[in-house]
């Protein structure tokens, strides 16, 4: 029964990170996928990445045929990143071909290391969650395909980093990445009057970030059609105001230049600069290929490890929709809350 | 009922549909089927020209609305393995491509394939509101997904499982997971959330107390469920990057020996995710997600090994570039005289560190807390802000820290709304009153610029004269 | 809508037995649904809770934050974990004829 923690260092650490621990003097990429880290000891740590699939949701099968894997080239052991790819850590540098040919066997592309593509994360969306607004793993999956070559060599001028979220929870990350795909509802909520009376009515209105559930009556409410920005608050707090959404309502917004490192501009949340495309599966046609314009605008006129967001930061706003040729629309001008007058602009400062 | 679809050959996206009795009594649809059956058409979703497929199905009518609660007059449920041979047009068009495929490995498990394909097809999800499970002493760590389509599954509970530190598996243990997976459950495995924890998929719930028992005999322990501290993530730290400024491994099981109770038995107004960087690159997007973000810092000036720099920048490295895209301009590069950093622009953000070989971070350390992160909360994205910009880690139990963030999580629970993350509780109560409450002496490090605007507060005790520590530095300027 | 019969009154109940209008509620309730949550026999300190936790949302329509059911009970936490070994916000406020607790977001 629960109550025994995390395991110990010991019992999770390949030995090649046992003996190197804390004395890892510097790195550098040898190739697409590969990182090699000199020790202190003299050691040196080859560590081979690969994409898995969307959401690193995979089958026992799969995952068995990936603890084959470790098993013989990396001590037994393989990790996680944070970006949901697979690394086999301490690869004897000789093996690294042979491990890749292994890979691409199973259909795990290596790459996304240095000034790459980084892998694709995104959450469950229609798999498995009652909130999605649509369904990033497909659209990862589409546009993962779509931008391979970027994933497997690192002639990017930076990293790049794409992350997908069903709805505007943001549980996968979009608002995070370079560019973000978030899918957004565009309905009201419903109110199951049935269902009002098991519900914690002072909290659902308290959760509206706009007040736009008012009280009407005892125990009775009402949504401000006008107010009700869609977010799913009141969906989540109680289920007399679920599902949210509906297959035209629903649809995916893209968001870019969100970063977390310090380095370049500093962190920075990601800005909207696609208010709404509509849900189009299996292959999301017009999100692949916003995602390509604004990919091969940033290509074609960043400079050297200049993220997305620090590209758009030097040319400005007016500049990308220029080279991206996306339509600047109102939903874009931030009109919610006390920062609103922050992003309008003051200075005229303008690049024609 | 029967239905006939009409769909794109190529990747099986179905452009119209019919119920076939409706067909046969309404001669404007049948006009019409006919129509786009024997004609060329593009379809909509991957733009491929040509005739259309035709589908013939029976079908059960959809019930509408959240799960029929009645389950006991209802029919038995159908069990999803019949499912799983229908057909699946708009999965099998997200296979066989150069990129992994979710739907592939979706196919081998007991996963209902039919909640995925029926909501690509519909473009709704098939999941519904709620659910609940009750596991008498686990508090934390078990989640309910029920379903709008009981045609097709009743729903399903998923166990959060802590991950391991540095999210390394031993393939022994992970085979042993899989074998639980396997016996218990939809054998379909969410490796990596992105809270940090490892999901094992569709259990039934007469197998969530057998599942637990042995996954926690196994050595790995569940929560991270409810309102509670979250599962923390940590960046790869020292085990495997020459950056880390803090051993963020050691740091997080730590962690875990002492808010143990914290992360399993939930208490707090909201959730808590804790986030734990070692150095500015902070690789766990601790700054955007985080409501307690621990960054590893330093204080002095990199260090640099000439001759190392001077044997990268022979073997080709770009230390122009390097120099010009420093963002505080600290950089200078002169051959023969070697780099060189202005210690007033520098702004220590590791971006030399990470591209030349031979500088590395400072040797004065330590960790800067923030707090607040977060990505929607009740007033949209914001990032973390400082708290404490510089504190000393000191294993094994990184008392000093720990003993921070206790502070602040107290106050957040003491004065926090239900429901309110602590971005917003912060956003409602002020940075200055937060300080106040928390105990931290003001530095400059903690604003990214003063107040434009003048209206302070003052309490009156602070505007009479015969106070004797006046908060106004005004004194000091006289002396 | 199912129902549920305790101690010989009908009760509407949703889908994973949480009472559905709260005005209904009585002992019988919380009796009646004690063993699913995995209490043998409720305490004079489990009504201490119950009571509270129902009179708070019969008087605020919400449940109370878990340090003020802890500060008004006089229970620390580890106390109401071992009384209701579902949680606070899951056994106790089922039995107290409490709405169902939100989803994981």
């Amino acid at each position: 029964m629960p109550g025994i923690g995390i395991p110990t260092l010991e019992a999770s650490l390949p030995p090649i990170v046992k003996r190197n621990y804390g004395k890892w003097i510097s790195h550098e990429h040898p190739r697409p996928g590969v990182i090699k880290h000199d020790s202190e000891t003299g050691e040196a740590c080859y560590t081979v990445r690969a994409a898995m699939p969307p959401n690193a949701r995979v089958s026992t099968a799969t995952v068995r045929k990936l603890c084959a894997v470790a098993d013989e080239f990396a001590e037994g052991f393989f990790r996680i990143t944070q970006r949901n790819s697979i690394e086999y850590v301490g690869v004897p540098p000789g093996r690294i071909d042979e491990l890749i040919a292994r890979l691409a066997a199973l259909g795990l592309p290596v790459g996304g290391t240095n000034r790459s593509l980084h892998n694709t994360t995104c959450c469950t969306g229609y798999m498995h969650c009652h909130l999605a607004a649509t369904d990033p793993a497909a659209i990862m999956q589409n546009v993962s395909a779509m931008l391979l070559r970027e994933y497997q060599t690192d002639t990017l001028p930076a990293k790049l980093k794409i992350s997908g979220s069903g709805c505007i929870n943001n549980c996968g990350e979009g608002s995070c990445a370079d560019i973000g795909i978030v899918g957004v509802h565009r309905d009201l909520p419903p109110i199951h009057v049935e269902k009002l009376k098991g519900c914690e009515l002072p909290l659902v209105i308290s959760v509206c970030p706009v007040g736009a559930i008012r009280p009407k009556g005892p125990g009775m409410v009402e949504i401000d059609p006008k107010r009700c920005i869609h977010c799913p608050a009141c969906s989540v707090a109680c289920g007399a105001f679920a599902p949210i959404g509906s297959a035209d309502g629903d649809g995916v917004a893209i968001v870019v230049g969100g970063k977390s490192s310090n380095t370049g501009d500093g962190p920075a949340i990601a800005k909207l600069v696609i208010p709404y495309l509509p849900n189009n599966p299996p292959h999301w046609p017009e999100v692949t290929k916003a995602v390509k314009t604004i990919v091969d605008a940033w290509v074609a006129n960043a400079r050297l490890d200049e993220r997305l967001g620090e590209w758009i930061n030097r040319i400005g706003w007016e500049r990308f929709f220029q080279r991206t040729g996306l339509p600047m629309s109102l939903k874009l001008v931030d009109g919610y809350d006390a920062r609103a007058l922050e992003y309008a602009r003051s200075n005229v400062r303008f690049r024609w | 009922m029967e239905k006939i679809k009409l769909c794109c050959a190529k990747c099986g996206f179905t452009v119209e549909e019919y119920v076939a009795d409706e067909l046969a009594a309404d001669s404007r649809k049948l006009k019409r089927y006919k129509y786009l059956k024997n004609k060329s058409s593009i379809c909509p979703s991957c733009l491929a020209s040509g005739r259309l497929n035709e589908l013939r199905a029976i079908e059960e009518a959809v019930v509408g609305g959240a799960a029929q609660p009645d389950a006991k007059s209802s029919a038995a449920p159908v069990g999803h393995a019949e499912y799983a041979a229908g057909e699946t047009p708009m999965m099998d068009a997200l296979a066989g491509r150069e990129w992994p495929s979710h739907t592939t490995e979706l196919k081998q498990t007991g996963y209902p394939v039919q909640m995925y394909e029926q909501a690509l097809q519909q473009r709704r999800t098939q999941w519904g509101y709620g659910g609940y499970v009750s596991l008498p002493g686990v508090a934390s760590g078990v989640l309910v997904r029920s379903s709008a389509r009981p045609d097709i599954t009743k729903g399903s509970n998923f166990l959060r499982i802590m991950d391991p530190c540095g999210n390394f598996f031993s393939a022994d243990a992970m085979r042993k997971l899989c074998d639980i997976a396997d016996k218990y459950a939809y054998g379909l495995l969410h490796l990596l959330s992105t809270g940090g924890d490892l999901e094992m998929l569709g259990i039934p719930t007469e197998n969530l107390k057998p599942a637990v028992e042995e996954i926690t005999a196994l050595g790995f322990d569940i929560g991270s469920t409810g309102d509670d501290y979250r599962t923390s993530e940590e960046c790869i730290g020292p085990a495997k990057c020459d950056l880390a400024l803090y051993d963020t491994l050691g740091f997080r099981y730590a962690w875990y020996r002492r808010f143990l109770d914290d992360v399993q038995y939930p208490r707090f107004p909201h959730k808590i995710k804790s986030k734990f960087a070692g150095c500015p690159n902070d690789c766990v997007r601790g700054c955007q997600k985080a409501d307690i973000f621990v960054c590893g810092v330093f204080r002095d000036s990199p260090r640099i090994d000439q001759p190392k720099v001077a044997e990268w920048v022979e073997g080709g490295g770009n230390i122009t570039l390097i120099c010009s895209r420093c963002p505080g301009r600290a950089l200078h590069w002169e051959p023969g005289r070697g780099l060189s950093i202005d210690a007033d622009s520098c702004m220590h953000c590791m971006y030399c560190s990470n591209k030349i070989s031979g500088v590395r971070p400072g040797v004065d350390r330590g960790v800067s807390i923030l707090v607040g992160g977060k990505l929607r909360g009740k007033y949209g994205p914001t990032l973390s802000k400082v708290l404490v910009p510089f504190l000393k880690a000191e294993p094994p139990d990184y008392k000093e820290v720990f003993d921070c963030i206790e502070r602040v999580t107290e106050i957040y629970d003491e004065h926090a709304r239900k429901k309110e993350r602590m971005g917003d509780f912060l956003l409602r109560i002020g940075m200055d009153e937060f300080y106040k409450l928390t105990g931290i002496t003001p530095t400059p490090h903690l604003v990214s610029q003063p107040r434009t605007n003048l209206f302070c507060h003052w309490d009156a005790e602070e505007v009479r004269p015969s106070h004797k520590e006046s908060p106004c530095p005004e004194s000091e300027y006289r002396r | 809508m199912p129902t549920i019969t305790l101690s010989g009154r009908q009760f509407e109940v949703d889908e994973d037995g949480f009472i559905q209008d709260p005005a209904q509620w009585d002992d019988a309730v919380a009796n009646g649904l004690a063993a699913g949550e995995g209490i043998t026999a409720l305490t004079e300190d489990h009504w201490k809770v119950i009571r509270y936790l129902h009179s708070y949302y019969t008087e605020f329509g919400s449940a109370p934050m878990i340090r003020k059911l802890c500060k008004e009970t006089g229970f620390n936490l580890k106390t109401i974990y071992q009384l209701f070994p579902t949680g606070p916000a899951k056994g106790a406020c089922k039995l107290a004829g409490l709405p169902k607790p939100t989803g994981c977001v």
